[in-house]
């Protein structure tokens, strides 16, 4: 039986199972549109919450994590609007040491010994500049372009069409690369 | 600030970045105990709340009873004594009063507001006056007259 199914039925271990699966890359969306970790831990958890709380009402009309990711992005905006948060902080964590190694490379060929420097900074920048797009164009360029979601996928989590995906896509990337014109190539 | 050159890296690649952002194996204990309270509140706060509403539902319709008896007490309290008062204010009053001004009474000769009794000749009768504490007789004795409307002759007991 299905992990969703079982769940329904009501067995905790396939939701733990579930929550396992899905956290991840649930944080990473939350994450990336509130820009602060305790915050999207909390609505990573409320998300997994509600989802269980409301379970039954998941018809497999979408993908499970389609309507997951609903949760999440719709939790994530109401805090926005809530609280109306917009932080600025720069990231450290081990673990972006490794995924970064690719534009570590392109940065020594060009910066030499400060690149770890410009590497903190960039990621800085890209923090700033992400947190002035408004709500919507802040979650499709999460959702495309750092969770790999196709324009089909996001348009059912934000329930707008494909075209309105693209286009709020391309309008945040034009916003984001004047913002950094001075980072990038 | 370091100054950028251009270092060949494109928004792509930035935004790559954004991915390895993840929490550390601590972070996702802590995240795993936050997410089993949380359940366990939310659980317990679904439970009570359904036992409420069962306990509200089934078996007391008794407490249901008085909770409606209570409601309609307070609602009696509250409106009967407004009812009155507007009942019996001035204007109702009046407006009563000239409603039974306005109807007709009975009409009656005798009048006991003033202390005497008006002879009774309709009736063929003759007010007599005795004398008070005789024996056994009444203050005022009538006398029937004689059919056919004859002069009454008073005596004196």
């Amino acid at each position: 039986m299905a992990l969703v199914e079982r769940v329904k039925a009501g067995d905790m271990a396939a939701f733990d199972a579930l929550t396992r699966k899905y956290r991840e890359r649930l944080y990473g969306v939350v994450y990336n549109i509130l820009s602060n970790r305790d915050d999207a831990m909390d609505i990573v958890q409320d998300s997994f919450i509600k989802a269980f709380s409301a379970i039954n009402s998941f018809r497999g009309g979408s993908a499970f994590y389609t309507w997951l990711y609903r949760i999440a992005v719709n939790m994530s905006i109401t805090f926005l609007k809530r609280s109306r948060l917009r932080r600025f902080f720069s990231l450290d964590n081990s673990d972006e040491e490794f995924a970064s190694g690719e534009v570590l490379e392109k940065l020594s060929v060009n910066c030499g010994g400060e690149k770890k420097l410009l590497l903190n900074e960039l990621k800085e920048k890209l923090n700033e500049a992400l947190q002035t797009l408004s709500i919507k164009h802040r979650t499709v360029v999460v959702l495309f372009e750092i969770e790999g979601l196709s324009h089909q996928e996001i348009a059912e989590i934000t329930k707008t069409s494909e075209a309105t995906v693209r286009t709020r896509l391309h309008y945040a990337k034009q916003q984001l690369q004047s913002l950094l014109k001075d980072y990038l190539k | 600030m370091i100054m950028p050159k251009k270092n060949g890296i494109e928004l792509e690649d930035l935004l790559k970045l954004k991915r390895a952002e993840r929490p550390t194996d601590a972070d996702w204990a802590s995240f795993d105990g936050n997410l089993k309270r949380k359940m366990v509140r939310c659980f317990v706060k679904k439970t009570f709340s359904e036992k409420l509403c069962e306990s509200f539902a089934s078996k007391s319709f008794a407490s249901y009873g008085i909770a409606v008896g209570a409601l309609a007490s307070a609602v009696a309290v509250s409106v009967v004594p407004s009812y009155l008062s507007g009942m019996y204010s001035p204007d109702v009053q009046q407006a009563s009063v000239q409603s039974i001004s306005a109807t007709p009474l009975p009409r009656v000769n005798a009048s006991f507001a003033v202390n005497e009794i008006p002879v009774l000749h309709d009736m063929g009768e003759t007010l007599v006056s005795a004398q008070i504490n005789s024996s056994d007789a009444p203050a005022i004795r009538y006398i029937s007259s004689p059919v056919g409307g004859a002069s009454p002759s008073p005596f004196v007991f």
